[in-house]
């Protein structure tokens, strides 16, 4: 899976430059309903109960610590 | 929510070429965001109040700290490990100094039990060029039985005259365990109320590394996606110390009765986890604008060295109602193979001999290392009060289908969880 993963990202960024807008493009780009994670605490709370609840987590990103709820 | 900047945030790789920057700005405003979160489980199992405040100083040129202070207080009680029986069956609390007995026929929770946890996280998100930019991190939770302290660092380039965003993490994480009552010997009987309770230490700790590289893409105008693949590692005390597995006698289908166990054990063993764990993530999220509304899809493959294989989905469709409110339906599922460890019971005979030796390695009954599917439906409703506020309220409810087709006869089964989340936020810039 490593292999295969590191190969999509490496297939991903070459295709990559074919892609994307102008500076003057981004208006909607930059709205806060378009951010990847539009509302922080929907998130986090989410990834806490979920972190408690299955086996599985992370994946987003790193950081932010653990607890004993696992 | 996010108000005047793009900020980056805890455990989500930031994408900086989303963000507007504003070069010249020295600013230093506060964004000052507020939530509450209660958890409540059916059947009067685990409830949680959980209210947080999180402040991000912007001190311009595209650089701002934030920090965050979560409060976590639990209370309920929560399954055992243990399946039902036909007859009564008593258990010692943690201590070891008090029983609780659950009835026949009835699933077996730990007492009662109230805990509260406060966490504290910081970061440092500094601009190294036009291009690139680091995030650093660093956290420490606490609670009654657990320490946790974690640093963290994310580095961020652009490339593709800012359309492409590669990003590379690495995370550790240190924790102290001190269950009460001192560490229980894995795979041993937990012992009557009151007597010796044989435990071998006061703590055990576990350390993680996640390392995490990722790719943030604009395709056009409406359209970005994300996907980052992170490998992870554990090592250490990774039991569930509350957790013990029913010892059966297969001729009964009761928990044993005498034989090798002597006067002061009870028949459960506690669980013994694997000390070492590998994860591999491949996660990937896509977000695109509709003419108002606003789709984001993630998708999350899971696999680990414990055998568990995770699909998760999650769609959240931001229903733009006027120019300042918004409604949002959430789905999310998620499914889980069961761990190659999990195990219903531990039968005498088979899996113990008669002298008492346990011929397994690894075992654990906690239901969240079996097999089972999840299934999350919300509804959020924002609302900017001003051009620098906004409130939030989100409702849902989670429902956890165990998978109960291997468990050997009626009667036994891990009973489904449902779950009601309510969630309440104030943002503004002070």
């Amino acid at each position: 899976m490593k292999l295969f993963s590191i190969l999509i990202i490496a297939v991903l960024l070459a295709g990559c430059s074919s892609m994307g807008v102008e500076p003057w493009e981004r208006d909607l780009l930059a709205k806060p309903s378009m951010q990847p994670v539009p509302n922080y605490f929907d998130n986090f709370y989410d990834e806490h109960i979920y972190f408690s609840k299955e086996a599985s987590s992370g994946g987003q990103g790193v950081g932010g610590g653990g607890c004993g709820c696992n | 929510m996010q108000l005047k900047k793009i900020s980056s945030s805890l455990s989500v790789a930031s994408c900086t070429l989303l963000q507007v920057s504003n070069p010249a700005a020295q600013t230093n405003d506060w964004n000052i965001d507020s939530s509450f979160l209660v958890y409540s489980e059916s059947d009067g199992r685990v409830s949680a109040f959980e209210p947080a405040v999180r402040s991000e100083i912007d001190l311009g040129d595209d650089e701002f700290i934030n920090f965050q202070v979560v409060v976590d207080a639990l209370t309920g009680a929560t399954p055992n490990g243990a399946h039902k029986s036909t007859v009564a069956q008593t258990f010692t609390n943690p201590s070891g100094n008090g029983t609780y007995t659950v009835a026949p026929g009835e699933f077996p929770l730990s007492q009662t039990f109230r805990d509260t946890r406060v966490a504290i996280t910081g970061e440092w998100d500094k601009p190294i060029n036009r291009l690139s930019s680091v995030l650093l991190g660093a956290s420490v939770s606490s609670e009654v039985d657990y320490t946790s302290l974690g640093l963290s660092a994310t580095y961020e380039h652009d490339f593709n005259n800012k359309n492409t965003t590669l990003a590379t993490g690495l995370a550790l994480t240190s924790d102290l365990i001190f269950p009460i009552g001192g560490v229980p010997l894995g795979l041993n009987p937990m012992r009557r109320g009151g007597s010796d309770q044989q435990r071998v230490g006061s703590d055990d700790t576990k350390t993680t590394v996640d390392f995490m590289v990722g790719v943030t893409q604009i395709v056009n105008r409406k359209t970005f996606f994300q996907i980052n693949y992170t490998y992870g590692t554990s090592s250490g005390y990774q039991n569930d110390y509350n957790n013990v597995l029913t010892v059966l006698d297969p001729t009964t289908n009761q928990p044993l009765v005498g034989g090798w166990l002597d006067a002061n054990d009870l028949p459960y063993l506690f669980e013994q986890r694997p000390d070492s764990r590998t994860r591999n993530i491949l996660f990937f999220r896509g977000v695109h604008h509709l003419t108002e509304d606003v789709i984001n899809v993630s998708y999350r493959l899971f696999t680990d060295d414990w055998g568990i294989n995770s699909h998760t989905l999650d769609f959240r469709y931001r229903y733009q109602l006027t120019s300042k409110q918004y409604l949002q339906p959430h789905i999310r599922y998620y499914t889980q193979t069961k761990a190659d460890f999990y195990r219903h019971d531990l039968v005498q005979g088979t899996d113990i001999d008669n002298a008492g030796k346990v011929n397994v390695q690894y075992a654990s009954s906690d239901y969240r290392l079996g097999a089972f599917d999840s299934t999350t439906l919300g509804l959020s409703y924002g609302i900017n009060i001003t051009r620098n506020s906004e409130f939030t309220i989100r409702g849902e409810m989670m429902q956890q289908k165990i998978d109960n087709s291997e468990v050997p006869r009626p009667g036994e089964e891990t009973p489904d969880l449902t779950a009601l989340i309510f969630q309440m936020g104030y943002s503004f810039v002070w």
